[in-house]
Formats: structure tokens, sequence, C-alpha cells
């Protein structure tokens, strides 16, 4: 039986702890892209050209497992966070 | 583990390990949620020297990989492996840690047309896998398509794997 949790990426299964990090040099590497609200806008305006759904649909059908895919799992968790930050 | 520190580590595999099998200065991408500490996502789509992509994905949640997705593509015949944890767990049918593996849909139309359907991109079983962790998926690829590259040991054992 499927296992969801209301809270976004939450299921019910033991979590794996991070390990200690590793050394990173700070030389030629680029810094990290912070994604912000309009980011999150543009990754969710990809939902209609790839999958030819508004975000309310494609999320359901991601929900009834009619989508899959590396993309489709994080357009899904994008479409999430905006809700959760920004409505 | 804030999420940036995920981000970090992530970038150390390929920044000081991987280095010489990279295409480009891939920067990863991170999202914060400023209503739940330390939880949000890293991703990045990084391009190899012979024009595989991996795409990455983690959601961490409460400092912990809690979903993931680590996919490797070949451009030459659109091959692809594909780790996953969505968060969902359907038994047998579908694995909460599962691997995918054929042929992408944008692969050549003539070996689309031969192949059952099973082997096109999604359409074959969820095979159940262990819990993937990125430095073995990494480990895989270098063995795999790099084996005969000049650092490949020093690669390997940076990874913690010989």
């Amino acid at each position: 039986m499927t296992q969801r949790s209301k809270k976004p990426g939450i299921t019910a299964r033991k979590n794996t702890a991070l390990k200690k990090s590793i050394k990173v040099p700070r030389d030629e590497i680029p810094p990290f892209h912070i994604m912000d609200k309009k980011d999150l806008e543009k990754e969710l305006s990809r939902i209609e050209t790839e999958f030819g759904m508004t975000p309310e649909e494609f999320h359901k059908a991601w929900r009834e497992g009619k989508v899959h895919g590396h993309e489709a799992m994080k357009l899904n968790y994008y479409y999430k966070f905006y809700k959760d930050e920004y409505e | 583990m804030r999420v940036r520190d995920r981000a970090t580590e992530i970038k150390g595999i390929f920044y000081t390990h991987c280095r010489e099998i990279i295409d480009g200065s891939p920067a990863f991408k991170i999202n914060e949620s400023k209503n739940q500490k330390n939880c949000g996502a890293v991703s990045e789509k990084m391009k190899l020297i012979d024009g595989s992509l991996i795409n990455f994905f983690e959601i961490i949640v409460d400092g912990n990989i809690h979903e993931y997705s680590y996919e490797y593509v070949r451009h030459d015949t659109g091959f692809f492996f594909h780790y996953q944890n969505e968060g969902i767990d359907e038994g047998i049918k579908k694995p909460l840690n599962h691997l995918h593996v054929g042929i992408k849909k944008v692969a050549d139309k003539k070996l689309l047309d031969i192949l059952p359907d099973e082997l096109i991109e999604h359409g074959g079983p969820h095979y159940m896998a262990p819990e993937m962790k990125f430095n073995d998926f990494m480990g895989m690829i270098i063995v795999n398509y790099f084996d005969n590259h000049k650092n490949r040991n020093r690669m390997m054992k940076a990874l913690g794997l010989l």
C-alpha cells in the first residue's frame, strides 16, 4: 500500500543520516545557485511544455503514478515546495 | 546537517575526486525551506567528458537524505540506469529503493521501434535495489565507462571504493 505524508517528502521509513562532509577545495568551484521564487516559477513553467498539463494536473498525475522519471520527481517537489513556501 | 552542507559534500565528490571526467563546472542548485529547518533539495545536471549525463536530485528532510534520484544517461545509445527513492513504498510492485534500466524515449526511432515496451524508459519493472549511495553510483559509472582513465584508481580510492 502506498504510504505518503501530507508533509512534502515525508514517508514512513528510517532516515539515512548524512556522513561526515568531504573537504572541498575553495578555488575553481562556482558558488551554489540558491533557487528563489522566480527560479521555481521558471521550473514550474516547464510542466506545461514537457508534460502538457497544468501544474495542478501534473501534481495529481504524479500522485496517481501516471507520470514518472527524474524530471517528474523534481518538478513535483518544486510544485510542493512552491506551495509550502510562497502560497 | 544543512541542505548546503550536503550540496558542499556532493560538490566535493565531483570537484575533488572526479574533476577529470566532468565537462564544465556544475554549480548545483539548492532549495532551502524557510519554514522547516534543514529541509530542501539539491539538484544538478552534469555532463561528463564522453558526452554522457548524470542527473542528480536529493530531497533533504531534517538533515537527512530522504528521497533521491540518480540517473545516468548515455547520449550515444539512449541507454540509462536510474536509482530512485521517491518516498513511495508499494512493496514488491514499487519498492522504496528501486532501479530503472532501459532506453530513453529520445533514442533513435529505428531502435525504439524494435524494442519491447518494457525496455523503453519506465516501461519495465521497478527493480528492487539497495539504498543507493551517491559514491557507489559514481563508482559504477567509473568502472563501467571510465575504466581505462588514467585516474581511475585514484577516483575509486577517493570515493572509498578501492
